[in-house]
């Protein structure tokens, strides 16, 4: 029926009736759904709610993360192609500790071996643990690892599984690296061994194995399975970060594991990841008591280091006061020239030039209270233009001794006290032949007393009788000689070979011949017979008087003295006074004259006539009478 | 370097070992010991332009009458996992070991169609004493690569590893 009436209806609208009767309600439900979909906003939202649980969903599945990491990966790192400054200022807050805290790591762990192998090398427990060194053949290091961690792992190895191929491996000490290979192979096959003996399945594999004092533990996945030799007791949770790390491995390159191992031979993030799982922990204990002795040892090595320094130091200054003072000796002495210095061993080694006629160094070196044993001295000889050691050097060559002065003043070579003549010719020669003396003065050189007498008497003429004897710092003329030497000699300025004449006692000896003469001549009396004949005797007397008077006149003008000769001429009583006066003046003339003869000087005569006495004839009284008259020197 | 993981198989006292010890430690001795499980050596070898270390699995012999019919025990299937080459060892004194290497031949060629094997007829220095006909041992050439080798004497065993070697570095 009612099909009837529908058939005569359009049948498009039947149709799109009965859809509506059939899917009305889901019709409507697919407009909204296009509508949302076609909405962005509205879907915007909707990815938003699902994204997260979605990205964690894909993250927590081994299966599919790789998936998922790939174009997170590609978009991350084309992004960071595209701007790498941005990225580079993103991860420097991140980076910069990072590097300091992995780099302060690694020095930690490396000072604390050190410490404890350091503060174990000299201990009973030290040597205990190198006798178990040599025992075993285990190295000390190792050793000293052993018993001072916890735990450590000493080699990880990633091998593939099934095949027993090693995939990767790590070391803490390469050099106790075992044949990677063969063990990975041998682990592989004990696996094996182990689940088909003991009826085991896949999931039940090999977890750890103990190897002496080391354990092995197996950390099992899917493709490949990371074994661990282990040092110490490690706690449970060292086994869960092992097996992190091992998924890790699988979900970077579970792939390669499985298709392609060779190609991650040299992967250096494979090597990366691999390092971590060289865990470690020490034990606390000892690392305290470590950092306790440590500092002991720091303590210790500091006074040590202190000491040393100290001692160093003062080493130095003593070494340096005594190359000063050694140096300043040597350069301050004369004929010495310093040209270089060095210590060696404690023992300064002095270089130079030392003049011949210079000091000895010994008697240098005692003199500064210089050890002899601390120099060493290599001097090359010269001629040293200073002025002591010239004037050192023509005492040396001249034999010229202390008795002698010599002085330089510039090129002015200055002489004085006791030389001999073939010295001083030597001395007189040297301008124009020295290389610094110019010009000699002489003046105050004194000949020996003996060679100055000669030459003092060859220069005077002295008679024999004539004396040079020294006395203190003069030579004294003594003896016997002529009046007329004695002048002539006073006046002289002969070269007296730098002595003073002293003619004193030669004077003293004229005075008393003088006096003598005085004694024996004054009141001398010549007489006469009648008028100005004399007496024979007088006459004889006259003339040893006159030859006397003559020899007194010279000791006189010698000495210094006046001598005024007075004749007194006298008559007697008979006759007249006049004619008497004039005969007694007669006879005073003919005694002048005769005095004159033999050399009186008349100047030096004066004559007087005597009173006159009325009587008769008195022969007595017929004379002359000779007087000396000395004047005010008498 | 690479490294390939070699099986050495075989029935028992064919000289697996003896084989092994002379490539690796070219040392022989004529005791006999008889290989529990699995032994495990490595040797790296220098060809001209590759340095190939063989990973070489000396795998205990086969016994088929101990192991009823599976000659391959499951322990030998799972050594064999990953294996890069396989080396079947007979005795030329002992005709049954050679027909225990055909068998294992044939299981590995089903089983590892793409890794090189060869049959290496060993006590070549008891050749006189050989049992092993010339058909039965043209039979086997036919579907195996064969060498003689002797691991007493030394010969061709150096060469039989090193043509290995070559083969594995060039099937990577």
């Amino acid at each position: 029926m009612t099909d009837s009436r529908k058939t005569d209806k359009n049948p498009v609208e039947d149709m799109q009736r009965l859809q509506d009767l059939i899917l009305g309600e889901e019709k409507d439900r697919l407009h909204r759904l296009d509508r949302r979909v076609s909405d962005i906003e509205a879907r915007t939202g909707d990815v938003a709610e699902v994204l997260p649980a979605a990205m964690n969903r894909v993250a927590g599945d081994p299966a599919n993360r790789p998936e998922f990491e790939r174009p997170v990966v590609n978009t991350i790192r084309t992004a960071i192609k595209r701007d790498t400054h941005s990225f580079a200022e993103a991860l420097f807050p991140v980076l910069g500790p990072a590097i300091r805290r992995a780099v302060a790591d690694a020095l930690k762990s490396m000072v604390q071996r050190i410490n404890v192998a350091l503060e174990n090398s000299f201990t009973i427990k030290g040597l205990r643990w190198r006798l178990e060194s040599a025992r075993t053949g285990v190295p000390f290091a190792q050793i000293v690892l052993r018993h001072t961690m916890r735990y450590a792992i000493q080699e990880a190895f990633l091998i593939q599984r099934g095949s027993g191929l090693v995939l990767s491996s790590v070391h803490r000490d390469e050099s106790l690296a075992l044949d990677e290979d063969a063990v990975a192979s041998m682990l592989t096959a004990i696996q094996s061994f182990i689940q088909d003996s003991f009826g085991m399945t896949g999931d039940e594999p090999l977890r750890s194995a103990e190897l002496g004092e080391q354990t092995m533990w197996v950390i099992n996945g899917p493709v490949a399975v990371l074994a661990c030799v282990i040092t110490g007791t490690p706690p449970r949770s060292v086994r869960d970060e092992l097996m992190d790390l091992l998924e890790t491995l699988h979900a970077r390159f579970g792939e390669g594991f499985r298709d392609r191992p060779e190609e991650l031979a040299d992967n250096s993030g494979l090597q990366a990841l691999m390092g971590e799982a060289l865990l470690e922990e020490a034990d606390e204990e000892i690392r305290s008591t470590a950092r306790f002795k440590y500092r002991i040892i720091w303590a210790v090595a500091g006074l040590v280091l202190l000491a040393w320094l100290v001692f160093s130091s003062v080493t130095a200054w003593r070494e340096h006061t005594f190359r000063d003072s050694a140096e300043s000796a040597f350069r301050s002495a004369p004929g010495y020239v310093i040209t270089g210095s060095q210590m060696r061993n404690g023992v300064l080694a002095l270089e130079g030039l030392r003049d011949p006629v210079a000091s000895p160094p010994e008697g240098i070196m005692h003199e500064h209270g210089i050890a002899a044993e601390r120099i060493s001295l290599n001097l090359e000889p010269y001629q040293s233009l200073e002025s002591e050691i010239v004037l050192q050097r023509l005492r040396r060559q001249h034999g010229i001794g202390d008795e002698a002065g010599l002085a330089l003043e510039g090129t002015h070579l200055l002489v004085s006290g006791a030389l001999s003549g073939s010295q001083v010719e030597a001395l007189e020669v040297l301008p124009g032949s020295h290389a610094l003396i110019q010009s000699v003065d002489l003046g105050g050189v004194r000949y020996p007393a003996d060679e100055a007498a000669e030459m003092i008497r060859e220069a005077l003429s002295a008679p024999e009788t004539v004396h040079f004897l020294p006395s203190d710092d003069s030579l004294a003329v003594s003896g016997i000689s002529s009046a007329a030497w004695y002048a002539s000699a006073r006046e002289s300025r002969v070269n007296s070979g730098g002595w003073t004449l002293d003619f004193s006692p030669l004077e003293s000896g004229l005075t008393g011949r003088l006096d003598e003469l005085r004694d024996e001549l004054d009141g001398s009396v010549f007489l006469f017979t009648n008028g100005t004949d004399m007496t024979a005797e007088s006459e004889s007397a006259l003339l040893v008087v006159g030859a006397h008077l003559a020899e007194a006149q010279q000791l006189a003008g010698a000495l210094g003295r006046e001598l005024t000769i007075v004749l007194e001429g006298l008559g007697d009583g008979i006759d007249t006074f006049e004619k008497n006066r004039e005969v007694a003046r007669n006879r005073t003339e003919q005694i002048l004259g005769e005095m004159m003869e033999v050399g009186l000087r008349p100047e030096n005569i004066r004559h007087t006539i005597g009173e006159w006495r009325e009587g008769g004839m008195d022969l007595e009284r017929r004379r002359v009478t000779l007087r000396l008259d000395w004047g005010e020197g008498t | 370097m690479i490294t390939r993981k070699v099986c050495l198989l075989g029935a028992f006292s064919v000289g697996k070992t003896s084989l092994m010890r002379r490539f690796v430690h070219e040392v022989f001795d004529d005791r006999y010991m008889t290989t529990l499980g699995v032994k495990i050596e490595t040797k790296t070898i220098e060809l001209e332009d590759e340095t190939v270390k063989l990973v070489i699995w000396d795998m205990e012999g086969a016994d088929p009458a101990e192991q009823g019919s599976d000659l391959v025990t499951p322990r030998m299937k799972a050594y064999l996992q990953g294996v890069n080459g396989v080396l079947i060892i007979a005795d030329g004194t002992r005709p049954v070991t050679v027909d225990i290497a055909g068998e294992l031949a044939e299981w590995v060629g089903t089983e590892y169609p793409h890794v090189p094997s060869a049959l290496l007829l060993n006590k070549a220095d008891l050749v006189e004493e050989w049992k092993v006909s010339q058909q039965q041992f043209d039979e086997l050439s036919k579907s195996l690569q064969c060498f003689t080798t002797s691991a007493l004497s030394g010969e061709n065993v150096e060469s039989t590893f090193s043509c290995l070697a070559r083969v594995l570095s060039n099937n990577e």
